[in-house]
């Protein structure tokens, strides 16, 4: 009894020094406003001294404030600004940011997982499910963990890669984020100590009132890694949207603005959504790599669900990033039109095009996988011939998607053809036809997982009949609206036009959210045509999982690459200029190349990340197993 | 209840709603961003 009070106390202590270390860069960053306080004390004294003070006016905020810091340094290609090897600089600090981005990007992501996983485990009244959440969430950290260490080292690669090849660059980005440096620094070494204790920590707190605090630690965790993440995103706002300086790049006093660009919520947003899909992907094409050499069936078995729950988690934050997308996009274009229209219709248009290619395949692979997975339920044979249907909106839906407005041509092509724009397709290359394309597949995703869902079940309300025609009837009718306001968006002036994707993606949404409640309630206390087999699903499953997770990857790359490349000879956007002879947009093969370089070495340096967490496998506990009927175990039998 | 359970009755109900819940999400959030759903000028053929 007093060892369990003593663990209390020191569980809670923990805890508290958890929030202690959260709350440290905080209390640490108060004098930092100083810097924005700092400004009339260094005017009074100016004052004093007879000097003269000296404002500027915020670029974007357009207040006016007191000059403390230096212009953007004027760079000149030599070098005493740009020194480097005797290689592409720009292309050696590209792979050390995304090679930083993606693991930053899974350490961030999976102790998210962990935490909904553990929380399920804990809300769980089935021990030996609880039991099966809870060994789950563990295999979770322990691959993060391993990932972790990786993750610093990259980082202090990255820092180095900057001090090395753009000294001036950075020397002026770390002066304009001096305050808040040092709170970044603290917060990451918060994030290391509270992934040590949670980790380390696990088997001393599984249980009762000590589990909670546990549960609670990971709350921590996360709000640290995304507070981590959210100040990471203000210094990338900056360099494409700055705010807080003068027109000459001077330090206004208010870190506030600097961090709180016009882009900076949009890629917050955008960012934590992309990084929990990508985090998904990435554990489940783990779950599926180990599957597909799983001996046993108890393996494959366990395998097999860590691979549905790591992809269901992964899809939930997927199907919201296009929308997410938009919005960054939309306040792109708000910022500066030019720099939308670079991206969206000019130098860059190319690339999205390539995007939506990758989107389609995500949401194609997802449907792939959903529809083999059904294969491991009884009962869901009745959805089998519906599918054809389904692969049609797929694919018409995904060929609309990826349809170019115009094409890169021969003057002999352009002749034949009889201008940049084809007479039929062309009309497909428009953002209406876009919009009603994504929101169809988007649409048919949502209703592959409803099928999903339901079908080992039969609903027993009393209202099954209308619940079943409603949902079907709810569905066609949002097909035909997406569609219509594809096609009306035709026949409306532009400025209507684009205000016409907000009911299209409220039709997907209102699919999303109402029907999958509607499920859940017809679906409970249904009766089970049979148990999931899990483990007993076609190995091609498991190949759309790594499709999956690699087409994230190389979506995640591509994307970084546009967003960093809309600057165009820029360092901070209209304020400190790219004077470095490789100030220019490479071509989209090269990009290409390099995108598919860094999700290659991505993927070879999480494999050997995976080979290490395997040499401290822990054995999935025994009575857990054993307590569990049938061949093979059946952990989620409710979704 | 039972009555809804007719799949004829189910079908004409479930489509009042949808196609009326469309219908107000359609011209509502159109007005929300101050714009008119029914503008409608075949002259500005589709540029973007």
């Amino acid at each position: 009894m007093g060892l369990l009070t003593g663990k209390r106390v020191f569980s809670i202590m923990a805890l508290c020094m958890m929030v202690g270390l959260l709350l440290l860069p905080i209390v640490v960053a108060l004098p930092s406003p100083a810097i924005g306080e700092e400004a009339p004390a260094v005017g009074d004294e100016a004052k004093k001294d007879g000097e003269k003070v000296e404002k500027g006016r915020d670029v974007y905020y357009k207040t006016e404030g007191i000059v403390v810091g230096a212009p953007a340094p004027k760079t000149t290609d030599g070098p005493k600004d740009y020194p480097r090897y005797n290689f592409e600089s720009r292309v050696l600090i590209w792979f050390a940011n995304q090679q930083h981005l993606y693991y930053g990007s899974f350490v961030l992501a999976v102790p998210i997982f962990c935490m909904i996983i553990e929380f399920m485990g804990v809300v769980t009244k089935d021990k030996a499910l609880a039991k099966r959440y809870d060994q789950l969430a563990y295999d979770f950290i322990k691959i993060s963990l391993t990932a972790y260490s990786l993750t610093a080292i990259l980082g202090g690669i990255l820092i180095f890669t900057f001090l090395t090849l753009y000294p001036a660059f950075f020397s002026y980005l770390s002066g304009i984020f001096r305050p808040v440096m040092h709170i970044y620094a603290l917060m990451f070494v918060a994030e290391s100590g509270t992934l040590y204790i949670y980790y380390y920590g696990w088997d001393k707190m599984k249980e009762g009132f000590l589990k909670w605090i546990h549960l609670s630690m990971s709350v921590v965790l996360n709000v640290i890694g995304t507070l981590l993440m959210f100040l990471a995103n203000s210094w990338i706002g900056f360099m494409m949207s700055p705010a807080g300086v003068d027109e000459q790049g001077r330090f206004l006093g208010n870190i506030w603005h600097v961090i709180h660009t016009a882009l900076w919520n949009p890629l917050n947003l955008h960012r934590i959504l992309g990084n929990m899909a990508f985090g998904g992907g990435v554990v489940a094409a783990y779950a599926a790599y180990k599957f597909l050499a799983s001996k046993t069936d108890e393996d494959r078995a366990h395998y097999d669900w860590m691979g549905y729950i790591a992809m269901a988690l992964g899809v939930a934050f997927l199907i919201p990033l296009p929308f997410a997308g938009y919005w960054l996009m939309r306040e792109v274009y708000a910022y500066r039109q030019q720099m939308g229209i670079t991206l969206m219709g000019g130098l860059l248009a190319w690339l999205f095009i390539i995007q939506a290619t990758m989107i389609g395949i995500l949401f194609l692979s997802t449907n792939y996988y959903l529809w083999q997975a059904m294969g491991r339920m009884r009962g869901a044979e009745k959805y089998q011939r519906y599918i054809k249907y389904l692969v049609f909106l797929l694919a018409a839906g995904y060929i609309v998607f990826i349809t170019p407005h115009t094409m890169v041509m021969s003057p002999a092509e352009l002749k034949a053809m009889g201008g940049q724009q084809h007479p039929v397709l062309g009309n497909y290359g428009v953002m209406s036809a876009k919009n009603g394309g994504i929101n169809v597949i988007i649409t048919t995703t949502v209703l592959s997982f409803v099928w999903y869902m339901r079908g080992n079940k039969v609903s027993t309300v009393s209202w099954a009949k209308f619940g079943n025609i409603f949902m079907g009837v709810f569905f066609v009718c949002a097909y035909i609206n997406i569609i219509w306001l594809a096609v009306y968006g035709y026949y409306i002036p532009a400025n209507v036009r684009v205000g016409l994707s907000v009911p299209q993606v409220a039709t997907t949404l209102s699919c999303l959210f109402f029907m999958f409640a509607l499920n859940s309630v017809m679906m409970r206390g249904a009766k089970q045509m049979g148990p999931i087999e899990w483990g007993k699903i076609s190995a091609r499953s498991q190949y759309a999982l790594i499709m999956l997770a690699t087409a994230f990857t190389w979506m995640m790359g591509l994307m970084g690459y546009i967003r960093s490349s809309v600057r165009l000879f820029w360092h901070v956007n209209e304020i400190m200029r790219d004077n470095s002879p490789w100030a220019y947009t490479h071509t989209v093969g090269f990009a290409a190349n390099m995108i598919s370089a860094n999700v290659l070495f991505f993927w070879i340096s999480i494999l050997f990340v995976f080979w290490l967490g395997s040499l401290t496998a822990k054995k999935v506990p025994v009575e857990s197993k054993a307590g569990i009927p049938g061949s093979v175990p059946q952990p989620a039998a409710s979704h | 209840m039972s009555a809804l359970n007719n799949p004829v009755i189910a079908v004409i109900v479930s489509l009042i709603i949808a196609v009326g819940y469309f219908t107000l999400v359609d011209h509502y959030l159109m007005d929300m961003q101050g714009l008119d759903y029914c503008t409608c000028s075949v002259s500005n053929h589709q540029v973007m």
